[in-house]
């Protein structure tokens, strides 16, 4: 087995990984830092972020608005001083990237411009056109090469190493050889993204698996608020392709199948002919998406060859626009749906999009599992408590992911080396696991597909947009029998080079390890709040609830849930209120 | 600087065919237009010798026209003139893809960039066939 | 149409081929499938073993860059059914090395990534207060050139590169170019070092079948041309008037 080690070891080659390792080496240039991933950086999933990033940048904006905008679109389950920071370090992260090369979108006059964006009142979205995750990945991998950043490409991570109550490094199989590696570091930072993967219509790329939340789960870290799962209302049917937010903030418009822009029906105020902030097409994602599912009840939605849909209207912007500013969203409408966006309407329906969920930090991105740090959509801060803003993500992974950076840094240049003896150990073991339980594997049974196409179908209608106990119960029941039956996978693929079944049987463990902290999660929180809607607990109810679920692995291998309150620091928790003001304030049903 | 450990490697390398250039029809014309300089040297050739049996007299110049008048060279110069005429071709369409002027950013139309040498050609085309046609 | 379609994948595995070999399976035709979707039918339905990357299938991460059909394509934005009848042909990438099935090492084009130092160069130590002020006409000389999704296509397309991989290639070179072209950017003469060489921009004969694949409209050939351009007036200038320079 190759062993190597290093002070700081990321998991994970996306916007936050790449903006960690370059923190770390530019705060200590003494200490080794390496990146492994399952794909080369350049694939990782930031790529496909279309919309923007949030930051206070206009004279009459300020970090509170920005502020009060993330915590009410999070429902007040945001940790407050995490939204704090974030707001404070977000635009000076966004500059340093404009520094580092990044291509933002300008005004005239050659300064960052903004746009409109669901939720914010004011116009604070930073953007490169409509491809702006991908910009800003490519930034940030062509800058870190300038930074002695070690990398381990198509590697994929089986285990934490955890010895003394410490995370001491991973156990990996490098994909090309098959070689299984054993990498010790000081400290780990995962930044693995989502797990859109575990249900069936999502934006995320096939290797969104959820891999760094399952492997601190089982390392024992505690997981968070994993029931909070972000629909985006206008996903393209089928594909589940994204289409962005920006195409509303542009003034795009979403009709049922009489032509009607639904939304003025569920408290997102009155249609006007401009975009209004925080109104209509610019409410929050949430309940854009919960709307659908009132129209799909009522029937008034259209029934296309992949379900139902609504449309999305961009026909009034003319082309002009549409080219400038919305030129990606053009180029997917005509590659995968065959229609042009500048004369025809779009389908689309919400699709999972986003984990508010995920390992759980402090805001210096810690676990409470020593030499563990966590930042980016893998991570729960809470930042994006019970329901995220768009463009408040990318900007996270910045800021968190520099601040994970420097914080492992300084804990892994005063905490000893770990000690070998036993983590090559451990590592011998791993090996002996995955040769005997997948690659050496006879007489299976199931096909990984199957299993992984059930498990998406039984989140999907146990934890999609609404809920209730026995759809949930019933999940957790079927994934239990998931997880019973994953052990007879069968094995095709026996090579070493380049062993992809190995990896789907992989994530597909881990995925069943996601999707039942997400039930578990699910089911014990009584309450509605957010993305999270129970249709057998309609009302928040900030007296029980104004907490975090944190889960933990138990004993039995099941996952038991306790409570963390949130922090609540300048802003005690109100109603939401989109749309116009009403006198009655103007709240809907949660 | 990125440094990137690795193991050793088992992947298969495999060699370009040297018949790569008949695989695809941009290969093909490629080739062949970079096969057309070598008439683009042989009418420069054609043409020092013609200066060169001029300034040796009538005689040596009526020599050099019989030459020109054989049969099997009237072939070449035909193949030749065909060359030529898809080397001036090929050479208008690529100004635009080596040399492409913008106008308040964005990028002029290809056609604009190569229509001057399109002209340019046709224009010479006319004087020196005006030339010779009226002499003759 | 037909119900379904034939593919041929081309298979290779290094511990037990010395050659690829040709394998044929029977996929379901659908008027909305991309290329992509029959691989991943075959591998989930039909043969777990089949080897291939892939990731967002939405022609952004550059992942699925494969041969289909003698010509270099994204699977998954390749729809299916423009090859009906089939048999559709499907091969990894040229002039890389195969490390399996449809799997291509790429190490050699992010060294060369490297090489270009595909960074914002500054001479000043120290940041602005804010942004570097970068007018969209400014923005609009690099912008197509940033479009590169790294999939390579083109150094499949290049035959230049076929017959001497040290050629730098087309992506690192129009990368190279997107910085040099970037108001905000000051390494033209280090990045000239480099690539003004043998191996860099002038071993580019012009084929320009680099630009004729990319599926994000780089333009990769005008990138190096508009290079060539740029380095002939350096090096006039390095003599002419020494005392200048970027």
């Amino acid at each position: 087995m190759e062993t190597s080690s290093h002070d700081i070891l990321l998991v994970g080659g996306g916007g936050a990984a790449l903006r960690a390792a370059i923190a770390v080496s530019e705060s200590n240039p003494k200490l080794s830092v390496a990146v492994v991933s399952k794909v080369y950086p350049m694939r990782s999933h930031t790529v496909s972020a279309e919309g923007g990033a949030a930051g206070v940048i206009a004279e009459d904006d300020s970090y509170d608005e920005h502020a009060y905008d993330t915590i009410s679109g999070g429902d007040w389950l945001s940790d407050q001083d995490c939204v704090e920071i974030f707001v404070n370090e977000c635009p000076k992260e966004l500059l340093r990237l404009e520094n580092w090369g990044c291509p933002w979108s300008r005004r005239d006059d050659g300064k960052i411009a903004v746009r409109p964006f669901g939720g914010m009142k004011k116009m604070r979205t930073w953007f490169a056109a409509d491809k702006t995750g991908f910009h800003m990945l490519h930034t940030l991998f062509q800058t870190s090469l300038r930074y002695p950043v070690v990398r381990y490409d198509e590697t994929f991570v089986t285990k934490l190493l955890v010895e003394d109550d410490r995370v001491c490094g991973v156990v990996a199989v490098e994909l090309k050889t098959g070689k299984v590696r054993l990498i010790m570091a000081n400290a780990v930072i995962i930044c693995t993204g989502g797990c859109g993967r575990v249900f069936p219509y999502t934006t995320n790329a096939n290797i969104c698996t959820g891999d760094g939340m399952a492997l601190a789960y089982e390392a024992g870290a505690p997981l968070k608020d994993m029931e909070m799962v972000q629909y985006h209302p206008t996903g393209l049917p089928f594909t589940g392709i994204l289409i962005t937010e920006a195409s509303r903030a542009e003034g795009g418009l979403l009709i049922n199948k009489d032509g009607y822009r639904y939304l003025q029906d569920y408290n997102l105020g009155k249609p006007q002919k401009e975009p209004v902030l925080r109104s209509m097409e610019l409410g929050p994602r949430d309940r854009l998406s919960q709307a659908f599912v009132k129209e799909m009840e009522k029937g008034r939605t259209i029934k296309g060859p992949y379900g139902d849909v609504v449309h999305l209207d961009l026909r009034h912007l003319g082309e002009e626009k549409i080219n400038a500013k919305l030129p990606m969203v053009r180029e997917l409408c005509v590659k995968y749906e065959n229609i042009d966006p500048v004369h025809q309407l779009i389908p689309v329906r919400p699709v999972q999009h986003y984990m508010m969920g995920g390992i759980h930090t402090d805001t210096n991105a810690a676990t409470p599992l020593k030499g563990l740090y966590a930042a980016g959509e893998a991570a729960c801060v809470s930042l994006n408590g019970a329901n995220r803003l768009g463009s408040n993500s990318l900007g996270e992974l910045l800021v968190f992911g520099a601040r994970a950076g420097r914080s492992a840094a300084e804990y892994a240049s005063q905490s000893p080396i770990p000690a070998s003896t036993p983590l090559l150990a451990q590592g011998a073991d791993e090996e002996r696991r995955i040769h005997s339980q997948y690659l050496a594997k006879t007489g299976g049974t199931e096909k990984i597909s199957t299993l992984r196409e059930a498990m998406q179908h039984a989140m999907e209608a146990g934890a999609g947009i609404y809920r209730d106990r026995s759809s949930l119960a019933e999940a957790v029941n079927k994934v239990a029998e998931m997880r019973e039956r994953y052990k007879a996978i069968s094995m095709e693929d026996r090579s070493s080079a380049f062993n992809t079944q190995l990896v789907a049987a992989l994530e597909l463990g881990y995925l069943l390890d996601v999707a039942q902290t997400i039930l578990q999660c699910g089911l014990q929180r009584e309450e509605s709040r957010g993305a999270h809607q129970r249709t057998d607990f309609p009302e928040r109810d900030d007296q029980k609830f104004l907490a975090h679920s944190v889960v933990l692995k138990g004993n039995d291998g099941r996952p038991a849930v306790s409570y963390l309150p949130v922090t609540i620091t300048r802003w005690p928790p109100g109603k939401r209120v989109y749309g116009e003001q009403t006198t009655d304030g103007g709240h809907d049903s949660h | 600087m990125g440094a990137q450990l690795q193991s050793e490697p088992r992947s298969l390398h495999r060699s370009i065919s040297n018949w790569w250039w008949l695989e695809r029809c941009n290969y093909l014309i490629f080739i062949l237009r970079e096969f057309s300089s070598v008439f683009v040297a042989y009418f420069l050739l054609v043409t020092l010798g013609q200066l060169c049996a001029l300034s040796r007299g009538p005689q040596a110049y009526a020599a050099f026209q019989a030459h020109m008048r054989q049969p099997r060279i009237i072939v070449l110069n035909v193949i030749a003139l065909a060359f030529l005429a898809l080397h001036t071709y090929t050479w208008s369409k690529l100004v635009p893809k080596v040399f492409l002027p913008r106008r308040h950013g964005h990028p002029l139309p290809e056609m604009t960039t190569a229509l001057p040498s399109y002209i340019l050609w046709a224009i010479a085309t006319i004087v020196v066939a005006a030339f010779i046609l009226g002499a003759s | 149409m037909a119900d379904t379609i034939v593919i041929e994948v081309a298979r290779y595995s290094p511990e037990s081929d010395a050659e690829p070999h040709f394998q044929r399976y029977e996929v379901p035709l659908r008027g909305d499938w991309m290329v992509l979707d029959a691989l991943n039918y075959i591998k989930d339905k039909l043969d777990g073993s089949l080897t291939y990357r892939w990731s967002c299938r939405m022609g952004i991460c550059g992942s699925c860059g494969m041969v289909v059909n003698g010509y270099e394509r994204l699977t998954c934005e390749t729809l299916l059914s423009t090859f009906a009848p089939g048999p559709v042909r499907v091969e990894p990438l040229r002039h890389f090395p195969v490390a399996r099935d449809l799997v291509i090492d790429m190490t050699d084009f992010l060294e060369k990534l490297s090489r270009v130092k595909p960074w914002i160069v500054r001479k000043d130590k120290t940041p602005p207060a804010r942004e570097y002020i970068q007018t969209p006409e400014q923005l609009s000389n690099f912008k197509q050139y940033s479009h590169c999704i790294n999939c390579m296509l083109c150094y499949s397309a290049c035959p230049v590169y076929g017959i001497d991989p040290h050629f730098t290639g087309p992506a690192a070179l129009a990368l190279a170019e997107r910085y040099n072209l970037d108001s905000r950017d000051q390494g033209l003469s280090e990045r000239l070092d480099v690539l003004s060489q043998h191996d860099g921009i002038w071993d580019c004969t012009v084929i320009g079948e680099c630009s004729e694949v990319c599926p994000k409209e780089v333009d990769p050939s005008l990138a190096i041309q508009e290079f060539k351009l740029t380095a002939t007036k350096e090096w006039y200038k390095s003599f002419l008037m020494p005392w200048g320079g970027k």
